[in-house]
């Protein structure tokens, strides 16, 4: 049971890091479009892959929260 | 009249999909665990439930020696619905054993393999009518339900292909990123249904889809692609043993954080929507579904709005590994 906190606080942060990471490229990109309203389409575009490349990498954490406590 | 009608047509929609979430449910017995349910939605399994129709679907196996034995999976139940035996054959957590230990090869139509024959059968007349229908001298403009499937195939081409892959050599790779996408998108919108096999949300699945990518990027890589892994250009050469190693590795860890992330999205949204639901069944309390349902519904939206990110971010990703493998280098 005590090991299952410590998975609980893992996700905890790595959720936290992710929304983190995301909502910088999400404000940049707001800020950006903001000022330049003529590119709009490629900057919501290009967005993507740093947000995917992000939940990438906290796809891998959740991964082996769960399976730590699968076992 | 018209307002009234699309008021009338819009109230109907929202009511079965309120109706639609408790009805993929209702298969389960009360002697069930209550938290079991929970993980056996995003399982595949050898009969589908559809309400309270079951379609029990056939099991093929093969066993060195004993050759191949066909039977429906109605075998495998008695007549309460519990799982029971026939012949030699026994289903322990949704696998078929044989009693008497030896090694049995399942090559079922299970739920997922129906769903993806489906999908298959949809797709193809989908998109050959859509074909027909566009090809045709005749008619000069595309009406009705085509008009999606051309935003859709108009999208992938000009905004996923050409902008990434670049003029030159993106004709060849436009089939290949068009199939991707259909497929994926409409096995994560069937996915949704209630009782339908969760296909993009089983890894196998998925692995295949990513070795396709692996085999079209690494197939059509440049003289300039096989250059920068083995020989970057501008390093020293004491800095070799480490990062040939590490380019080699990065060629297979991109196609498998492709199948990670697509696989997780389908399903945790799957094991999301599915705790929700079954918080009623944990409390065993009617009042819980008047939280449970709106949320439930909330979060079957966000999901239609994930699969279509998904095939979005799966074909973009493939389109940009396809670029760096097609690119030549500019002086």
């Amino acid at each position: 049971m005590d090991s299952l906190i410590f998975i609980y606080l893992g996700i905890g942060i790595i959720v936290f890091g992710a929304a983190y990471g995301i909502s910088k490229i999400g404000a940049a990109g707001m800020e950006a479009m903001g000022r330049q309203p003529d590119i709009a389409d490629k900057i919501s575009s290009s967005q993507f892959v740093p947000m995917v490349l992000i939940e990438g990498a906290t796809l891998f954490g959740l991964l082996v929260c769960f399976l730590v406590a699968r076992s | 009249m018209q307002t009234i009608k699309k008021v009338i047509v819009h109230i109907i929609l929202l009511a079965l999909v309120f109706w639609w979430l408790p009805f993929s449910f209702s298969h389960h017995t009360e002697q069930e665990k209550s938290t079991d349910f929970i993980v056996e939605h995003t399982k595949d399994a050898h009969v589908a439930h559809f309400g309270g129709v079951n379609l029990y679907l056939p099991v093929i196996l093969y066993q060195k020696g004993k050759g191949i034995s066909l039977f429906s999976s109605r075998r495998l139940f008695n007549k309460q619905g519990h799982p029971s035996m026939y012949k030699d054959f026994k289903l322990e957590n949704g696998r078929i054993v044989a009693m008497s230990g030896a090694n049995v090869y399942d090559f079922s139509i299970t739920k997922n393999v129906f769903f993806m024959f489906l999908s298959l059968v949809i797709l193809l007349c989908l998109l050959l009518l859509f074909a027909w229908h566009y090809c045709r001298p005749t008619n000069k403009k595309v009406q009705g339900a085509a008009i999606l499937l051309l935003a859709l195939v108009k999208f992938i081409r000009e905004d996923v292909a050409r902008k990434n892959i670049g003029e030159k050599h993106y004709h060849r790779f436009t089939p290949y990123l068009l199939t991707i996408f259909c497929y994926i998108l409409l096995n994560n919108l069937l996915g949704l249904l209630p009782g339908a096999g969760n296909v993009t949300g089983n890894i196998s699945v998925v692995f295949v889809l990513a070795v396709g990518t692996f085999l079209m990027t690494n197939m059509n890589g440049s003289r300039y692609y096989w250059r920068h892994i083995f020989n970057p250009p501008g390093v020293p050469k004491f800095l070799f043993p480490i990062l040939v190693p590490l380019e080699v590795l990065g060629l297979f860890i991109r196609p498998f954080t492709l199948m990670l992330r697509l696989f997780v999205n389908m399903l945790s949204g799957h094991l999301l929507l599915t705790t929700v639901i079954g918080l009623i069944f944990i409390f065993n309390n009617i009042a819980m579904a008047g939280i449970a349902i709106p949320f439930g519904v909330f979060i079957l939206l966000l999901k239609i709005f994930v699969s279509f990110v998904q095939a979005y971010i799966f074909t973009l990703l493939s389109a940009i590994a396809m670029k760096n493998a097609v690119q030549q280098h500019e002086k």
